[in-house]
């Protein structure tokens, strides 16, 4: 019976294959991930013999307890300001006409995809103290003096609350439209008042949204580095900025690896509370690009409602002003950054694409993009349909190993890159980056690629094996035209996440390889030059482009 | 129902008498959609009156205008003769029971039960007595701890109920309470809302799709088709002496003929397509001779016999062919082809009762006083 040996070969390949295709992303988040994050652990400990100095410093040395204190702090307030700011706006969007709701998610989704160096930029032009809202405040005569909104704790707070608001208001808008809007009409027939509406019944059930946000602002915002270090004075000093000054400034190896260490592991800590409570697929349910059932909630016009209306339009406006004042002010002709501008050109522009430095940088990041990009798509794709193959505990052990990226600190990574790469003679490469930017980026791919084949019926492949199909065929044939869009968008995200990295750029960069958002990082650090905002303008409408054709692809996915 | 009186405490002094409800010329428009037009009804204090309409018709419009949670497009409602357009819901100590529950799905039978009497602030003791008494009432003494999730539908609709009995509210709405139950709890449950409403004395405004459980419970029946009312009045007049083919046809089965009024006034009288003439005891307002019109009679009315009958002018024969009998337990229902029309006609299920096999031709007589024209 020549027949039965044929299918039990084959399914003594079937059994191994999801491994081999889990592998190679495994392996490179082991090399270049793990190792040298044990590496940085046992640096931490043995500086010429065993000894925890490094972790007593962190205790009892005034700076390293004021960063801590600093960190959590910053962090709690940011993941506060996010809940409380949120709530109107995902009501808002949730009660008003299908339109209205469309446009106030565009207004959450496009600073959502612009990077937050861009952001960060704008508000710093809005803010500085001859930045647009004081030259409104002195001119309306409002003040008399320029307020100091940034290189302060509020300059950090505004900033990050911008960057990390979307991830509450994502999921509150869902548990919004989820929400049974009977609910608050009997609790209001049962005589309550909407203040009691709103904390007996509309915060408990919208509860886990908010937490589920929450825990995400929260994780982010204490591995935080670009915002606070633009936007921050020397009071706001958070852990991730003493990480970069020990490596590259102070030199002092054990007490960076002792703070990435702590980092590192309240950042787990925090994820494995989110996963016990939530689960991963939590993490990326809620793209907020989904449109699902439900009316719009909301009844009677009373006063409170105008006061939510009024309010959530005030956020909205907080979350797309930032990036819409970067336009007119990008047009500008003059050298001092003014708005709304007295001269209209493109000069700035022009600038941009005829100063070398800008040009090579441009170069440096289209070049590390187009090599991430391919590699993480692939390596993606091939570990999510390992995955989808493999069950019960192994597959949520890997499933949770590839994810990893994604939920450490990218300065937590970015160091242990420097220390894997520094031996290898990769730091100041091309090639180091894009390795780096794979890692960061592999994550999303992997999600994306097993949200589609989630749609993707198994049937479909034992329908073509019983047809005589190869496995190349049934891949070409069957399961890429299933799950291409999810490709497609994983390698969106990728390229967003390559062409945006800051942190990584900072350590592993020199002046040859630098990127294009390292250079600005630099030039903002400095001063914000109005090539500088010309290139924020640019890349607000590469994201704009970018949110349009996630748009599409999620569509097609969806069909 | 084990009723050991649990519901005294509900009907303590303080909540005797409801409030009267009147509804003028009230509208709703929903983006176009008109709900409810111009609905003008007037409910006295302590009324038991149900709403009875098919799907979409605007029942659970009227009962969201009521309580406020919508504001109407146009019109006003009154309680107790005042304009309450400017008085939350919060506060207008109206208990409602709403189509799909509403229950509160994180808090637990008792906590739902407790929610208005907590936004009362009440005391703790007071709030656990009637807790406890309002569940008793509605059969769920020792659900207490059980969350919404983890009850039948029929449980659930028994603590939404209990919910907005226990505020002692002046005026009680509900929609579809008992849709959900079975047969014996519904009608238990029936008997129950009565005793409670005798008691009580709360003004009561019901929404049913049954139009049996109206004809039991109210003491007055509004029909509402395409957001307008289409009559209203005590079950009885609505039964025997509707207005149109809506009523006529919603409220219990009735045969209608077309025809042309032959002879309107005192004595009404229609004429068939092919020619036979039947006499009537009624005929709608502004019908005159000529007019396209239908006869209306109900199955209970209309008698079958082998015999051509004797003659009496004040009836209605016809010669007739029975097409299908239809047993329905404690009666039989008929199905007869006459003057080209088809006719039911209700045969009580008594003993010795033989029904003629289909194609039998036989005769069917009713009196001019049951049947009645109104206009097609
Ligand atoms: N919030 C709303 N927005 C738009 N249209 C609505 C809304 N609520 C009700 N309608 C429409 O108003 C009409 C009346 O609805 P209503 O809920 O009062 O009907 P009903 O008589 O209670 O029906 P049912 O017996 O099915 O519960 C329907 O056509 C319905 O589609
Ligand atoms: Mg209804």
């Amino acid at each position: 019976m020549a027949s039965t040996v044929a299918p039990s070969a084959g399914l003594r390949l079937a059994a191994w294959a999801p491994l081999l295709a889990v592998a190679p992303t495994v392996v490179l988040l082991v090399v270049f991930f793990a190792w040298p994050v044990g590496g940085l652990l046992v640096n931490s400990l043995f500086d010429g013999g065993f000894n925890t100095a490094a972790y007593i410093r962190l205790v009892e040395a005034p700076v390293y307890r004021v960063a801590l204190g600093n960190t959590l702090m910053i962090a709690g307030l940011v993941t506060a300001l996010s809940i409380v700011m949120a709530y109107p706006l995902a009501y808002l969007m949730a009660s008003t006409s299908r339109t209205m709701a469309q446009l106030l998610l565009f207004v959450v989704l496009l600073p959502f995809w612009t990077s937050a160096l861009v952001r960060t930029t704008a508000w710093i032009v809005l803010l500085q103290r001859n930045g647009v809202v004081n030259d409104l405040l002195l001119g309306t005569g409002l003040v008399d003096q320029p307020v100091a909104f940034v290189y302060n704790l509020s300059g950090v707070l505004i900033g990050m609350t911008h960057v990390l608001m979307p991830f509450v208001v994502l999921p509150l808008y869902a548990a919004f439209r989820g929400f049974d809007r009977t609910l608050a009409q009997a609790a209001e027939g049962l005589g309550a008042r909407p203040p009691s509406v709103f904390l007996r019944i509309v915060a408990p059930l919208t509860a886990p949204g908010v937490v589920a946000g929450g825990l995400i602002v929260f994780m982010n915002a204490i591995g935080y580095y670009i915002t606070p270090a633009l936007m921050g004075g020397p009071g706001q000093l958070m852990i991730a900025q003493l990480i970069s000054y020990n490596i590259q400034e102070n030199l002092d190896w054990a007490m960076a690896a002792a703070l990435a260490i702590v980092l590192l592991a309240t950042t787990l800590a925090l994820f494995w509370v989110f996963q016990r409570f939530f689960g991963v697929d939590r993490l990326f349910g809620s793209s907020g690009l989904g449109s699902g059932g439900g009316g719009p909630i909301g009844g009677r016009h009373g006063g409170g409602r105008w006061a939510l209306v009024v309010a959530g339009l005030a956020v909205g406006v907080f979350l797309i002003a930032p990036i819409l004042v970067v336009f007119p002010m990008s047009l500008g002709k003059s050298p001092f950054l003014a708005f709304p501008p007295d001269e209209y050109s493109f000069r700035w522009f022009i600038n941009f694409f005829e100063t070398r430095k800008w040009l090579r940088a441009l170069g440096n990041s289209l070049e590390v993009a187009v090599m991430a990009v391919t590699a993480a798509t692939v390596l993606g794709t091939l570990a999510a349909i390992g995955l989808s193959r493999l069950g019960g505990r192994l597959r949520s052990v890997l499933e949770s190993v590839v994810i990893l990226p994604l939920i450490v600190p990218v300065i937590v990574l970015a160091v242990a890159l420097y220390y894997a790469f520094a031996p290898l003679g990769l730091i100041g490469t091309t090639y180091g980056l894009a390795l780096g930017h794979t890692l960061l980026a592999l994550p999303f791919v992997v999600i994306t690629v097993r949200a589609a084949l989630k749609g993707f019926d198994p049937n479909l492949e034992l329908a073509a094996r019983g047809l005589g199909a190869a496995w190349p065929t049934i891949f070409r044939r069957i399961m890429l035209p299933a799950i291409w869009p999810g490709m497609a968008a994983g390698a969106v995200f990728a390229f967003i996440v390559s062409f945006d990295d800051v942190v990584v750029a900072l350590f592993i960069t020199n002046i040859r390889s630098r990127t294009l958002p390292k250079l600005m990082f630099e030039g903002i650090a400095h001063q914000i030059d109005p090539t500088i905002v010309a290139i924020a303008a640019l890349l607000i409408l590469v994201s704009l482009l970018v949110l349009l054709l996630n748009l599409v692809l999620t569509r097609s996915g969806r069909r | 129902m084990t009723a050991q009186t649990p519901d005294a405490t509900l009907a303590e002094p303080q909540s005797l008498a409801g409030k009267s409800v009147s509804l003028e010329r009230l509208s709703k428009r929903y983006a176009g959609i008109r709900a409810l037009d111009s609905l003008d009804l007037a409910l006295p204090a302590g009324a038991f009156c149900t709403l009875l309409g098919p799907s979409g018709s605007g029942k659970t419009t009227v009962l969201k205008l009521v309580a406020g949670f919508e504001t109407p497009s146009e019109g006003a409602v009154r309680i107790d003769g005042r304009d309450v357009a400017a008085v939350p819901a919060s506060a207008r100590n109206i208990g409602m029971v709403f189509q799909n529950y509403a229950l509160f799905p994180h808090m637990s039978v008792a906590q739902n039960v407790a929610f208005g009497l907590e936004m009362r602030r009440l005391g703790r003791a007071e709030v656990a007595r009637r807790v406890r008494d309002g569940l008793a009432l509605v059969d769920l003494a020792g659900y207490d701890d059980r969350l919404p999730r983890q009850l039948s539908g029929g449980q659930q609709q028994r603590v939404a109920l209990a919910r907005a009995l226990v505020i002692r509210p002046d005026i009680l709405l509900m929609d579809e309470p008992l849709g959900a139950l079975d047969k014996g709890l519904r009608q238990s449950l029936q008997v129950e809302l009565k005793r409670l409403h005798a008691r009580v004395g709360v003004t009561v405004l019901f929404v049913t799709h049954d139009q049996e459980e109206a004809l039991h419970l109210s003491d007055l029946v509004a029909v509402l088709n395409h957001g307008r009312l289409q009559q209203v009045g005590p079950p009885e007049a609505l039964y025997n002496r509707p207005e149109n083919t809506f009523v006529a046809g919603f409220l219990g089965d009735c045969t209608l003929l077309p025809g042309t009024v032959a002879c309107a006034g005192d004595r009404p009288v229609l004429r068939l397509a092919d020619g036979t003439l039947l006499a009537a005891g009624r005929i709608a307002p502004g019908l005159t001779a000529g007019a396209d019109a239908v006869l209306g009679v109900r199955p209970e009315s209309v008698a079958v016999s082998p015999h051509v009958p004797a003659a009496a002018d004040t009836v209605n024969r016809l010669p007739a062919q029975v097409d299908t009998a239809i047993f329905s337990g404690n009666s039989y229902r008929i199905l007869l082809h006459a003057a080209g029309q088809t006719v039911s006609a209700t045969l009580p299920n008594t003993r010795n009762r033989t029904v003629p096999p289909p194609g039998t031709p036989v005769h069917l007589t009713f009196t001019h006083t049951d049947a009645f024209i109104l206009a097609a």
